[in-house]
């Protein structure tokens, strides 16, 4: 019998067991459960619809192309605070992990409140065309807000602990500042760029407070999955079809999320140990 | 010995190195103060200092990742810190490598070459044969497609010397080649760099804080401390004849004796020898060394300096012994073979008789400027002859 730095092998792990299976497999298969009593043609019935698969769209086409902006984006706030000293530095620091901390809602009030047609933001932006509450825009932007500190938060540790070697190498050897960045930077912050990136799309996938106030829930335009799923509950008291909605979006992003975790071994197939 | 597969030998259009006047300083820490030195064709020079002697911000300057605040580099007349360090055509080999861990050996070693503006690229083919020939210069043939990750720290260092030359540098910077070694891998390696030197005969300067290291490899030693040049020399002159007693203590492992300079005579543990040079003699402040070889035991019992033996340590095939001489606090370190203790071993409780077989004594003037060193031969302790059981026999 092999010894391990911390006894009760056995003890711990049959804990670890139980809370997981307690509080996220048993929720999940209550959930499978209840969808399934619909049946094939009951749940075709319920996800089939035309309102259904466009909020289904909107939610997981806008949380892919928001967290794709997060990680842009992300990138270049983790960048600058990272490699750079400048006045108030700290305090940006600490802003960015504002949409973390801010309740959802209030989040969403916010925007709602400045990207409104007659918000600050808003009606400078309505006369050059531009509508962001209330459009699938608003979405994407909500979207966007809530999932930006991932990527952020997930990288800084990486860039920081980097070392400069690797950069001075490239040089050295005659590199460009874009070949130093595109052939040796990137590639090596890929994997956690990619973990910031699956995080920031659960995220944004599941987002519901701050999105519902901007996006005004148009029918057919801008309902995510998640609004339906409430609204199935709370007018029409049809758990069956919430679950069934539920059971589309945990499988999506179940898959989405084993993507993610290929793609990023492959990014890092370089670290294989001998 | 160095594999021969290079088809035709690369012309590496040697040139000499002109540093002149160099000084860096970060804050109020001085790392490199008015240094200069000059580096010929295809010399293999070695740059040795204890941490913080400037030795990595000289590298550094000259592989253009740092500037100077004063000072000139001329490569062949041409100014080297005019030229961004992209296109100064310096290969530095880092002291842990900095491989790129995402890439291949192979991959790693074309990186040079694939990163180069289009005009100048080689074609696809030619990178490949070029990478072929250095991975097998370097003797990791069937190595190119491992990562960094699955090679070993010796393997490391050739692929990062091998990515070094890809560019076909005119200039070879190591900074501490070995430091990142284990002792066995080494003490192989040095001598396999040193023979890859003279295949290449490329201008390569390595900086270490390792003597052995410096004296076995280089043709020429720049010993820095605090971020000035104390003594450049073969490694035979800054043993032989160190310039400061920095020099003395850190190569030769001189250790200071409670000398002073009274007149023409150097007094030394209550005997009076006289100095030759008369420039000692006019001294501000003097520093006598002697080094652990050359304090030998006497060969009668009763005869030389009184010597207490504190400890004695066989090190294969040497003894090191550590003694403390009558009126003086200090322990001395004295290196012997083991076959002239056996010879010489009268070493009783109550102790043993030492000469020392040669002094140096650094004279400095006011600013502390080491302007002459002179070496005394105690003639109490002229050598020791063997007097072996041969005699010639007349016929």
């Amino acid at each position: 019998m092999t010894r391990h730095v911390l006894p009760g092998f056995r003890l711990s792990t049959g804990y670890t067991l139980l809370v997981l299976g307690s509080c996220v497999l048993l929720p999940l298969t209550a959930l499978l459960w209840t969808a399934c009593e619909l049946g094939p043609a009951g749940w075709w019935a319920q996800i089939g619809t035309r309102r259904v698969l466009a909020a289904l769209k909107l939610s997981f086409g806008g949380a892919l192309l928001a967290a794709t902006i997060d990680a842009v984006l992300g990138l270049l706030v983790a960048w600058v605070l990272v490699r750079y000293r400048f006045a108030f530095r700290r305090q940006c620091d600490a802003l960015v992990d504002l949409p973390f901390a801010l309740p959802t809602a209030v989040a969403g009030i916010a925007l709602t409140a400045l990207y409104a047609p007659n918000g600050w933001l808003g009606s400078r932006l309505a006369p050059l065309g531009i509508e962001v509450a209330y459009t699938r825009l608003g979405v994407l932007l909500a979207m966007v807000f809530v999932g930006l500190p991932f990527v952020v938060r997930t990288l800084q540790p990486v860039l920081e602990s980097m070392e400069s070697d690797l950069e001075e190498a490239a040089y050295t050897l005659g590199a460009t500042s874009f070949q130093r960045f595109f052939r040796v930077l990137l590639p090596l912050l890929l994997p956690t760029l990619l973990t910031g990136y699956a995080l920031a799309l659960a995220r944004a996938i599941g987002e519901y407070g701050s999105v519902i106030f901007i996006a005004g829930n148009r029918l057919f335009r801008t309902e995510i999955a998640p609004y339906l799923i409430v609204q199935k509950i709370d007018s029409q008291y049809d758990y069956r079809g919430a679950a069934a909605l539920g059971a589309v979006m945990l499988a999506a992003s179940l898959l989405l999320l084993l993507a993610m975790a290929w793609l990023q071994r492959w990014t890092r197939r370089w670290a294989v140990v001998r | 010995m160095v594999a021969n597969c290079a088809p035709t030998p690369k012309d590496y259009r040697n040139m000499g190195i002109e540093i002149s006047r160099l000084r860096r300083q970060f804050g109020t820490f001085v790392a490199l103060d008015d240094v200069s030195l000059s580096i010929g064709d295809g010399e293999f020079v070695a740059v040795l200092g204890p941490s913080g002697s400037g030795k990595t911000s000289l590298l550094r300057i000259l592989a253009g990742l740092d500037q100077p605040d004063s000072g000139s580099v001329f490569r062949d007349g041409q100014n080297l810190l005019a030229l961004d360090a992209r296109r100064r055509g310096v290969g530095l080999v880092f002291q842990h490598y900095a491989l790129f861990p995402h890439m291949t050996v192979a991959q790693n070693v074309a990186f040079g070459l694939r990163v180069r503006p289009w005009r100048l690229r080689p074609k696809a083919q030619m990178i490949k044969t070029a990478v072929e020939e250095l991975l097998c210069k370097v003797e990791l043939e069937g190595l190119a497609g491992r990562y960094p990750s699955q090679l070993s720290g010796g393997q490391r260092q050739r692929v990062a010397l091998a990515r070094a030359l890809a560019i076909e540098p005119r200039l070879l910077l190591l900074d501490e080649p070995f430091g990142a070694l284990d002792a066995q891998v080494r003490v192989t390696l040095r001598g396999w760099l040193r023979e890859f030197h003279r295949s290449l005969g490329i201008t390569s300067l390595f900086v270490t804080h390792d003597q052995d290291e410096a004296l076995e490899m280089a043709d020429r030693v720049v010993v820095m401390n605090r971020g000035r040049i104390e003594q450049v020399g073969t490694p035979e002159q800054v043993y032989r004849q160190p310039a400061t007693p920095f020099v003395s203590r850190f190569i030769a492992r001189g250790q200071s004796l409670p000398g002073e300079v009274r007149g023409q005579h150097l007094h030394l543990f209550g005997h009076a020898w006289r100095i030759e040079n008369p420039a000692v003699v006019d001294a501000h402040e003097v520093a006598v060394h002697v080094r652990p070889e050359d304090i030998v035991p006497a060969v009668t019992p009763g005869d030389g300096l009184k010597a207490q033996l504190l400890s004695l340590r066989h090190v294969a095939g040497s003894v090191r012994a550590s003694l403390r001489v009558e009126n003086w606090d200090q322990p001395l370190e004295a290196h012997w073979s083991e076959r002239d203790w056996a010879r010489y071993s009268g070493a009783t409780d109550d102790g043993l008789g030492i000469h020392l077989q040669a002094v140096t004594v650094f004279a400095a003037d006011r600013e502390g400027r080491v302007h002459m060193r002179s070496t005394v031969h105690p003639p109490s302790a002229s050598a020791p002859v063997a007097v072996g059981p041969w005699r010639r026999i007349e016929a």
